[in-house]
This record gives structure tokens, C-alpha cells and sequence, in this order.
């Protein structure tokens, strides 16, 4: 079993295949269902698949196209939505036994945004129950396998995401990040994983979306780009990978901070740790000014985070404790417990340390243009859920405090650990700055693989 | 920080959630875990605004 060539490229090669009449839409989205059928009942990406709706639009789309209409870079692209993103029409469970059979009538607009860009939606990715617990046999769907090395668990919680990307099932997917929910999957698998600035339409429209936002994976840095561009209604960033790097407004020289203490501090594993040193050398390779900083308030961030992840999901899902708890998960129930026990001086105090933290940090940063750490401090899932660690986040030591401030972030691959998992590197920046990471994620790929291959079957 | 299964029950049920007294049990971690972690930002907030 090998993964089918026209899967093998990336989402912008695939584009202009498309584009240009080489493979039709209706031939990609058949040979991503085909993998998908071949493969997904050991990888466990999807929750639903929707074989049917995804042939019609690529039929449709591939209409379209022979009639003259072109709608851009996604036009007739499978990709995938992590299943804690409403999709209007298509069954949407959280991974849950209590949602097996909801389908919304409504989606958010990054959703309507992509379709409306000519993507095409072949499911549902897989993830832990409502995101926001350990993975268990009580889950609607097992949890995902790490296609790097499937018998370790792929890290969440847009694990499914992760998986159906790296694996070659589709060419990018939705995920959430509400603490590192995508940057940790993405850093996990060898993917971009960009979580944009936090805004008004970020999210998904629950409690959430307070800290959370709906982010995309991909295996390039311009496939990012599109994705983004398109559900954010933006502009995409110009496809050309530069090859040296220029700061957010066109600036000759990039400074980025690096939280020297902090990484010294943390218990961070040595296949990361060297990881992130030979990460450091390329930047510096790239031109990039690398300038030790102290983030005294960075562990203070990544708790006010969990404190909000905990009582938001906890307000989110009172309904569900009160009416279907029978219907939830062991490790769920723990979880979407735990927000009952704080009081709403805690929930303001950690609101209010986002706000303090975020203007720390800008003037902490000064004149550099991002922060670059490790995306986590360990390789594996299973490492990252260790008991009395994973409610607390100290995985997510790196990327949650940026869901705090909601400031965007990006996962960029940048190494192998000695079980063949995956390793990212995270720059942050000031909100808005998306199109930098992009191409400081792009510009860095020149120096290590343009395009992340197809994990083996 | 520790919490205690039987006050857990108690502040779960003044929010309209029952739960028995060996789940409080096996939450009592977790929850002294997060309190302890709504602690924390608490003194860090005093320090960043140099209450301390």
C-alpha cells in the first residue's frame, strides 16, 4: 500500500494541476475518500467521512471550472474540519456518544469562507471528546495514531486534523487552538500549524472561542497561507518563498526573542531541547538576530489560560452535565467538572492577566518581531498527558500563553525525534502579523524541506 | 491547595450538578490543581501591578 501520487503534493501543486486541467476536482476528492477507505481504520482521522456531498461538489466545481470560473487556490480542494466545528448540514459529534447524531444548521463564517473558495469538505477530523479531555475508549471514535509512528497516540486536540494532513488524506484541515490544540498536533506530525490573532469571528461560536480559535495544518507554509486567506478573507500572502528574511514591515533585519530562562527552566525533553538549538543555528543561518529575553510571567500566562480553558468549557458544556452526563466520557466528565470549583474572581483574574501579560510582552519584545520557543516541551502524546501534568498544560507551556493574549503563532517543522515523531518550532507575534510567520515559516523550509512528505500508510 | 471530595459535592450541588462522593474523590487532585494554578495567577497579578 503507497500513498496514491496526485496525494502526495502539496495543496498549491495540487491547485494548479487542477487549474491547469491535469487532474480534475472530482479526481482528487475520489482519491482522498479511496485513502481515506484504505487506511483510516488504523490511523483513525476521521470521524465522519461525507463521500457523497464531497463528490457532488466536486462535480460542481469541476462545472465550474469548465465553464470559465475559476474561484482561486482552493477551488475543488478535499479538505477536512476538525469535528468541534459546526459544518451546516454535515453531522458534527465532538467525538461525542451525547452529539452521535447532531447536524447543525448553521457553521461558522471560516467554514462558509472556504467553501465559498471552492473547498471541499470529505469530513469530520477526529479529536478528543469535545476537545478538552485525555483520549478514551468511551470517545465516539478511538483516538488517532501518529502516522510517524503509529503506536503512539497523535497529540491533540486536532488530532485527527494532524493525522488526515500528514498522512495524505487530504491536502490541509481545520483544527481548533485553544491552548496549543493545533500548534501541538501540527509541531507533532511535521506540519504548519498557523492559530491566527484571536477576533470577532475567530471561533466557533461557544464559550470557547474566548481563548480558542479556529486555525488551520497544513504541509507547506504557502498551503497556510491559502487556507488562511481564504477563511479570514484576506489576501494571500504572494506563493514566492523568499530566501532571506525580512521583518513585518519589510524591515532588512529580523530580531526574534527567545525566552532563554524559561527554556532553560522547564523540564524539557533532550530530543526537543537539541531540536530547538539546531532550529536556533538555521535561523541565525537565515539572517534572523536571535535575543535572549526573560518572560518572568510566561508560567503565570499558561495558568491564567487553563483556568479560562476550564471554566469556559465548563460553561460550555452545563447543559450537557445536567442532561446527558450519562452519555460522556470518564475522563470528560472529569474535565468539564473541574470549571465548577472556580469562582469569578479566578475567571477575572486570569481575564485580566491576559491583558497585563499581552502589554509585558510587548515590551519585553521591544524591537523584535516575533518570539520563537519549542511548540512542546515533549515528543509523544502519551508523554504529554502524564497524570496531574495535562489538566494543568504543561505541555501547552509554550503555546498557551498566546492563546491568552491571542496573539497568532505558528508551528514550523524543524526536526525528528529518536522514535521518528515529529518536532516543531513556534514563533509568535503581534496580532496581525500572520503574514510574517507565514513567510518566516516559508523562508525557514528553504533551509530543511519545502514540503513535509506523506507519512507511510 | 487540596480539596476535599465531600466540599466538592457540596459546591457541585449548590451549582445544580450531582455527583457522587468517590467521583468528587477522584477529582479532588485536579481540582486542588487548578485552584492552585488560580492562585498563582493571583500573585502574579499583585506583582505586575506592584502590589507586592
Amino acid at each position: 500500500m503507497t500513498v496514491p501520487e496526485v496525494l502526495r503534493q502539496s495543496l498549491s501543486e495540487a491547485a494548479e494541476a487542477l487549474r491547469g486541467g491535469a487532474v480534475s476536482s472530482t479526481d482528487l476528492v475520489r482519491a482522498s475518500l479511496d485513502h481515506i477507505a484504505a487506511i483510516d481504520d488504523r490511523r483513525h482521522a476521521f470521524v465522519t467521512v461525507d463521500a457523497e456531498g464531497a463528490l457532488a461538489a466536486a462535480a460542481d466545481l469541476d462545472a465550474q471550472l469548465r465553464a470559465g470560473h475559476w474561484r482561486g487556490p482552493l477551488h475543488g480542494i478535499p479538505i477536512a474540519v476538525k469535528d468541534n466545528i459546526p459544518t451546516a448540514g454535515l453531522r458534527t459529534t465532538y467525538n461525542s456518544r451525547a452529539y452521535a447524531d447532531w447536524v447543525p444548521g448553521r457553521e461558522p463564517p471560516t467554514v462558509t469562507r472556504l467553501r465559498r473558495a471552492g473547498a471541499v469538505i470529505v469530513g469530520k477530523t477526529n479529536l478528543n471528546e469535545f476537545g478538552w479531555s485525555v483520549p478514551s475508549d468511551d470517545d465516539l471514535v478511538a483516538p488517532p495514531r501518529n502516522p510517524w509512528n503509529p503506536e503512539y497516540q497523535a497529540v491533540g486536540s486536532s488530532s485527527g486534523s494532524g493525522v488526515a494532513v500528514a498522512s495524505g488524506m487530504v491536502f490541509g484541515a481545520l483544527g481548533t487552538d485553544g491552548g496549543g490544540s493545533a500548534r501541538l498536533p501540527a509541531g507533532q506530525m511535521g506540519l504548519v500549524g498557523l492559530k491566527p490573532t484571536r477576533g470577532p469571528e475567530s471561533g466557533v461560536g461557544a464559550p470557547i472561542d474566548e481563548v480558542s480559535v479556529v486555525s488551520v495544518l497544513t504541509r507547506t507554509a504557502a498551503d497556510a497561507g491559502i487556507m488562511y486567506a481564504a477563511m479570514m478573507d484576506r489576501t494571500p500572502p504572494p506563493p514566492d518563498a523568499a530566501t532571506a528574511m525580512t521583518g513585518p514591515n519589510a524591515e532588512p533585519v529580523v530580531r526574534l526573542a527567545v525566552p532563554r530562562r524559561q527554556i532553560d527552566e522547564l523540564p524539557i525533553e533532550p530530543d526537543v531541547r537539541a531540536a530547538f538549538a539546531e532550529s536556533m543555528s538555521i535561523l541565525k543561518d537565515l539572517g534572523v538576530v536571535l535575543m535572549d529575553v526573560d518572560v518572568p510571567h510566561l508560567g503565570a500566562a499558561r495558568d491564567a489560560n487553563f483556568v479560562l480553558i476550564s471554566a469556559l468549557s465548563h460553561a460550555g458544556h452545563r447543559d450537557d452535565l445536567r442532561e446527558r452526563a450519562h452519555l460522556l466520557g470518564a475522563s470528560t466528565l472529569r474535565y468539564l467538572h473541574l470549571g465548577a470549583a472556580l469562582g469569578a474572581a479566578d475567571y477575572l483574574n486570569a481575564r485580566e492577566m491576559g491583558t497585563l501579560f499581552a502589554a509585558e510582552l510587548d515590551r519585553i519584545l521591544v524591537d523584535c518581531a516575533g518570539i520563537a520557543t519549542p511548540v512542546s516541551t515533549v515528543v509523544t502524546a502519551e508523554a504529554a498527558r502524564r497524570p496531574g501534568e495535562h489538566s494543568r498544560g504543561l505541555n501547552a507551556s509554550f503555546t498557551a500563553p498566546f492563546n491568552l493574549t491571542g496573539w497568532p503563532g505558528i508551528a514550523i517543522p524543524s526536526g525528528t525525534s529518536g522514535l521518528g515523531i515529529p518536532i516543531g518550532l513556534q514563533v509568535a507575534a503581534r496580532p496581525g502579523q500572520e503574514p510574517f510567520l507565514l513567510r518566516l515559516a516559508e523562508t525557514y523550509a528553504t533551509r530543511t524541506r519545502p514540503s513535509t512528505p506523506v507519512a507511510a500508510p | 491547595m487540596t480539596a476535599d471530595a465531600n466540599e466538592i459535592v457540596r459546591l457541585f450541588a449548590l451549582r445544580g450538578l450531582t455527583v457522587s462522593a468517590e467521583f468528587a474523590g477522584e477529582l479532588t487532585g485536579q481540582v486542588g490543581a487548578l485552584l492552585a494554578q488560580a492562585a498563582t495567577v493571583e500573585d502574579a497579578l499583585r506583582e505586575m501591578k506592584g502590589e507586592r
